[in-house]
């Protein structure tokens, strides 16, 4: 029930309309069941009349034929014509209401669906991104992804079509049994007598349906891995000349797919056929009723022509009404799964706008950290300090907690004890935005968006123009490459384009960063697979784009950090050595031995290559 | 470049030979669709019929009664009512109805029939076209824009040969059967009705195409979205990063309107569809009333009460067959598309395909020859020109030389991926073109740069090449490979494409594949270069071993690898610029030299990171 409330919540502020929409189609529904009321009319009023001189009378209940007759003028022999041109006029009328009224309905309801189902989608975007990152590492992307394109869809389906389609439906049914009902009670009875049967049959066989639905998606899966898996193998394939046996696999998934295929169309035959037995039954079932009460005097022959039409108006919705009942529970659990991401908690920016230039005084003071889900500590009691302008250099094997000082500056996640200070002030006093806005983070394996490289670059700046996109790309070393592109800076990367390296990612993603001009620098092994020339250009065009800023730098190659002001050696979550590259040497550890070993393998190269 | 665009098809006029295409496809079954046909008549018959029921009732029964009963009572004589007439057509009703289900359990059963097979038949025959195409076809096509082909395009064509001809068949039928009864009783009330049909029919079509135009714009948009919250969902760190959170929502927002405003045209005319279908069926309705009435009344034409109520049912009656018949019209243009994808699949040309007179190329021995081979992958940008290389039995040759240069042709040319466009290349002094392919590839080990497994275990992914392998030669395989860690794995499953395995150990798996069969000759194509180095080192140790006696041809990055083969190659422009083993060519101080030095020192390096 909550879930409900849930749904119709979606619609927000056009929920009037919507609801303006659902009494215009009731309202429709109840137009029609006028038509054959006029029907009636010209035979009873006009066509008896003639023949047999008695006057066609609505039955005492039966207001809306009273209401008919009262508009005609009084019914002579002499203006038979006329009256009959007139019941065509009410009949069009009648009819052009009934077209109106549907038409706005179904109008208002699929533009109150459609603005409420893009006001839904907005909302989940947004919200997704304004998630903590935390986040991201407990649902897997496919599944978000899902949520926010499969379930939405499944619950506007809900709103605009079936929910719809269920009044429709009702409210044929309900006119269409009134107006029997007000010409004469026992016929009306009658005539919905396999009604209960009939929706009955429909909800039992569209949940089963679903179940052989559903086991049919999966044979169809299994055959879409299999052709997805020989697709993207068929080189292989080809190598081994494979082709037959590849082919046999393919087969034998095929027929199991037409095998439940065909299931399906089983299941489909025989419902139907019984289904359509029972609306024939009832029809036939009421046809005899009609005639016993016709012949009885019970009813007028018009009537009995008009129940026809009411009697067939009141069987066939009730399949319609199983369907759609049966698959209004798929929304509910759409509808769950959407809520559970509008519900998780966003990322509090909080902080204040203040600094909009940052210094680069960094200071970790004691800093204890671990990430949610894990056990054990991934800093544990990080104390150092960084002067603005600073050059500092990571170094540690993998999962010792140089990327996590990364992520603990940027505030995406927050210590657990210990302070961060940055320019003087705790970290927590920044505004998120703010502090991330300063910050330029290159990663070793950067995320670029399927879009054109220019876009990629300009992604803080969609405005830059040409002078800037190239003084950065220089920096980058981006141009370099580019050139060789066919659609140089407009060429789209990725699933629709061109496939970059892995070090033209990494140049690209560093123009971009660039591009945001930051105050702090961090490159996390940023320019790992690019080559050693191009890296050394990059350096020295760095040099002077960064000069004065705090730069972070985690990097494998001594070389590159060489010079830094300050190298921060790290093992398991803690600092180990501290100093400058001369300082460190004296000190003889960690970092001395991995100097050696790089000195000592030079010489082995020139040995080699002198042999 | 990779041309990823799908040629658009909404050309006019392809609908007809579009239809005829794919009809030959359900004639096949022709058993089922002619007794299809045959039950679509008899239901839409007895659709018809229905109406006739209450004409037959009202006028025989009703009607006579009725006056029989008002005359007796003028004369003042008891009357007696006679109900079987009543029981007669109700039973009449049921007996039709009877019918009209058994056509309906038939026709869904051969329809459904049709569609399934159908389906089989065309996804198995692009499967096996699949199978076929050449290399050059997939460089050039994406494998998820062909996968579409077999599942959901497949799926919509289909639709148009079952349903929707039934839809349409049902409804011309219907069409004719309705006006055929109305015309018999009344024909002026049958034109009357047959003058409404082509108006509906228009109309109905007309707004049918609105419809698909905005379902088409709307379903393309929505794809937009999907990639739109795909990349955002996988890019939130970039944005948050970037403080662009709040600019990306917006943009967004943008995208999220185009599609609301589309689905809202598409659901605009969807909604005006059956208002304005059924109002012109009610001008007919309402003419029926008038007309028809006119006529009951007047006594020298005088129609009966029951034609009047039959001939209002049929005029209210027609508007579905005119939905149906617009429907099947409407699905089969919005299906034109993914037709004619299939069609230009099953269609294309294949490139490197055996000979009529191609036999088996026999044992190979091992002897390669390039004999004044030119080759393009694009006319005009020739790859190899006039090229020249013999080698002999046994020798193992190294090709180095920056990307692009040509050596991954030389090696494509060797498997007959793609066919020489002059000169000849020759195995064991045989030109190759006139042996089949798969006498020549099955006698080749072949590993790739990015190693490719198939679901299922580890042994069933080794014994690929050749399933007759027994326990023993797998063993060897993976002991040659320096794999012996997989033989206590052998029954693990790998995951679809491998991906419960490590790159490097999806790639170790791969050179036991290929070294299995014990081919004659063993080529590598980048093979290491996507591993790790922990790996690497291992096949680095079983190479020597896999090279031995066997023709190998090697595109490696990895000094060592090449440093051990008889003769280095290198390539450049298309060309063998360097030709000699690694001493000669180190002493030479030429480019070989160059190029090793250069990656002996970021090798060093990188292994120190390790």
């Amino acid at each position: 029930m909550e879930n409900i409330y849930k749904l119709f919540g979606v619609l927000e502020k056009w929920k009037n309309f919507y609801i303006l929409a659902g009494v215009l189609l009731a309202l429709s529904s109840l137009i029609r069941m006028l038509e054959p009321k006029i029907l009636q009319i010209a035979i009873d009023g006009v066509v008896v009349f003639a023949r047999e001189g008695t006057p066609g009378v609505a039955s005492e209940n039966d207001f809306i034929a009273q209401t008919f007759y009262s508009f005609l003028p009084e019914i002579r022999m002499d203006n038979l014509i006329r009256v009959l041109f007139l019941i065509g006029i009410m009949f069009l009328i009648v009819a052009a209401m009934q077209a109106l009224t549907r038409f706005m309905a179904s109008a208002i309801s699929a533009a109150s669906t459609e603005k409420s189902i893009k006001q839904l989608r907005d909302r989940l975007f947004a919200h997704i991104q304004a998630l903590p990152l935390a986040h991201f590492s407990k649902v897997p992307s496919g599944e978000l992804i899902q949520r926010c394109t499969g379930d939405v869809d499944t619950v506007r389906r809900f709103i605009g079509t079936q929910v719809i389609e269920l009044i429709r439906l009702l409210s044929v049914f309900v006119g269409a049994f009134v107006m029997m009902f007000m010409v004469h009670k026992v016929y009306a009875i009658i005539a919905i007598a396999l009604v209960p049967l009939i929706l009955i049959t429909a909800y039992l066989f569209f949940k089963r349906e679903g179940k052989v639905w559903q086991e049919h998606e999966e044979e169809q899966d299994k055959l879409t891995a299999i052709i997805q898996e020989n697709l993207s193998g068929i080189r292989v394939v080809q190598a081994f000349a494979k082709e037959d046996f590849e082919i046999d696999k393919f087969v034998k998934q095929n027929k199991r797919k037409l095998k439940i295929g065909l299931q399906h169309v089983y299941l489909h035959m025989n419902f139907w056929t019984f289904s359509d037995f029972l609306v024939n039954g009832q029809v036939a079932l009421s046809l005899l009723a009609g005639g016993y009460f016709t012949l009885n005097n019970a009813i007028s022959v018009g009537e009995f022509a008009s129940f026809f039409t009411y009697s067939i108006m009141v069987t066939w919705p009730m399949r319609g009404v199983g369907r759609i009942v049966s698959q209004m529970g798929m929304a509910a659990v759409a509808m769950e799964r959407i809520s559970q991401i509008l519900d998780a908690e966003q990322e509090d920016y909080e902080g204040n706008r203040v600094k909009l230039k940052l210094d680069g005084d960094i200071e970790f003071k004691n800093v204890y950290f671990k990430y949610p889900k894990s056990d054990t500590y991934a800093l544990k009691g990080v104390s150092f300090e960084v002067n603005a302008g600073h050059k500092v250099a990571l170094l540690g094997p993998a999962g010792s907690g140089k990327s996590t000082i990364i992520a603990l500056l940027g505030r995406y996640y927050e210590p657990e004890s210990g302070e961060i200070i940055l320019d003087g002030q705790p970290l927590k006093n920044y505004h998120k935005s703010d502090l991330r806005r300063r910050f330029g983070v290159v990663h070793q394996k950067p995320f670029l968006f399927s879009t054109t490289i220019r876009e990629n670059i300009a992604y803080m700046k969609i405005d830059a123009s040409d002078e800037e996109i190239c003084e950065v790309a220089n920096a980058a070393s981006v141009d370099s490459f580019i050139e060789k592109l066919n659609n140089g800076y407009e060429t789209m990367v990725g699933e629709k384009g061109v496939t970059l390296s892995g070090g033209q990612k990494q140049r690209v993603a560093l123009a971009r960063t660039l591009m945001g001009d930051p105050d702090i620098l961090v490159l996390d092994d940023a320019t790992s697979a690019v080559d050693t020339e191009t890296e050394f250009a990059i350096q020295k065009a760095l040099h002077t784009v960064m000069h004065g800023k705090t730069t972070f730098i985690i990097a494998h190659r001594l070389t590159s950090i060489q010079e830094a002001d300050e190298i921060i050696v790290m093992e398991q979550g803690k600092i180990i050595e501290k100093g400058t590259h001369d300082a460190l040497l004296k000190q003889k550890g960690f970092y001395k031995k991995v100097y050696d070993l790089q000195v000592s393998i030079e010489a082995d190269i020139e040995k080699e290559i002198l042999n | 470049m990779a041309q990823f665009e799908d040629r658009s098809f909404d050309k006019k006029g392809a609908l007809w030979p579009f239809l005829k295409r794919i009809f030959r496809y359900s004639f096949r079954y022709k058993k089922w669709m002619i007794w299809f046909c045959i039950w679509v008549c008899i239901v839409a018959i007895a659709d018809a019929a229905f109406p006739l029921v209450l004409l037959g009732m009202l006028d025989n029964v009703v009607t006579p009664q009725l006056e029989a009963l008002k005359a007796a009572m003028d004369a003042g004589i008891p009357f007696e009512m006679d109900f079987s007439g009543v029981w007669l057509y109700a039973g009449l009703f049921l007996l039709i109805g009877i019918i009209q289900i058994i056509g309906i359990y038939f026709f869904i059963k051969l329809t459904g029939k049709v569609q399934e097979y159908v389906m089989y038949d065309l996804r198995e025959e692009m499967f096996r076209k699949l199978q076929k195409l050449s290399f050059s076809f997939y460089d050039r096509s994406a494998s998820g824009w062909l996968l579409t082909r077999l599942t959901s395009d497949t799926d919509r064509v289909c639709e148009v040969i079952s349903w929707g001809l039934l839809d349409a068949f049902w409804g011309i039928t219907m069409i004719f059967f309705c006006l055929g009864s109305m015309f018999i009783f009344n024909w002026k009330l049958g034109l009357v009705v047959l003058i409404a049909i082509p108006v509906m029919l228009v109309a109905s079509v007309k707004i049918r195409m609105l419809v698909l135009k905005y379902s088409r714009e709307a379903r393309k948009l929505n794809s937009e979205l999907t990639a739109s919250f795909n990349e955002h969902i996988n890019g939130v760190e970039v944005n948050k990063s970037t403080t662009q959170e709040y600019r990306v929502s917006l943009l967004f927002r943008g995208l999220s309107g185009r599609m609301r405003l589309s689905s809202y045209r598409a659901a605009f005319y969807t909604a005006m569809y059956v208002p304005v279908v059924l109002l012109i069926g009610s001008v007919a309705a309402a003419a029926v009333i008038f007309w028809g009435g006119s006529m009951a009344i007047a006594v020298s034409t005088g129609i009966t009460i029951g034609v009047l109520a039959a001939s209002f049912e049929y005029a209210m009656k027609i508007f579905f067959p005119i939905v149906d018949i617009s429907m099947f019209y409407a699905l089969a243009q919005g299906s034109l598309s993914a037709g004619e994808r299939i069609f230009s699949l099953l269609d294309e040309d294949i490139d490197v395909k055996n000979k009529e007179e191609a036999t088996h190329i026999g044992a190979i021995e091992g002897q390669i020859e390039f004999q004044n081979v030119d080759f393009h992958y694009v006319e005009g940008h020739p790859v190899l020109k006039d090229f020249n290389l013999n080698i002999k039995k046994g020798q193992s040759i190294a090709l180095v030389g920056a990307t692009g240069e040509g050596k991954s042709t030389i090696i494509n040319l060797v498997c007959r991926f793609y066919e020489p466009t002059g000169g000849l290349v020759l195995i064991d002094g045989k030109d190759y073109m006139d042996h089949t392919l798969q006498s020549l590839r099955s006698q080749l080990g072949i590993v790739l740069q990015t190693p490719h497994l198939f679901s299922g275990t580890i042994k069933e992914n080794i014994v690929y090449g050749r399933s007759d392998a027994t326990e023993k030669e797998v063993e060897a395989a993976l002991r040659l490979v320096s794999g012996e860690d997989f033989l206590a794995r052998l029954d693990e499953e790998v995951g679809e494409g491998g991906d419960q395995l490590s790159m490097g150990e999806k790639q170790l798996i791969s050179f036991a594949r290929a070294i299995l069969a014990d081919p004659k000759i063993f080529i590598m194509d980048e093979a290491t270069s996507s591993i790790d180095t922990l790996t690497e080192a291992k096949i680095q140790e079983g190479i020597g071993k896999m090279l031995e006696g066997r023709t190998s041809i090697i595109i490696a990055h990895r000094l060592s690898t090449i440093k051990n083969c008889d003769r280095i190659l290198v390539i450049s422009k298309g060309a063998i610029l360097e030709d000699g083993s690694h001493k000669t060519l180190m002493k030479q101080k030429g480019k070989y030299y160059q190029l090793y030095t250069r990656q002996l020192r970021k090798e060093r390096l990188a292994d120190l990171v390790g």
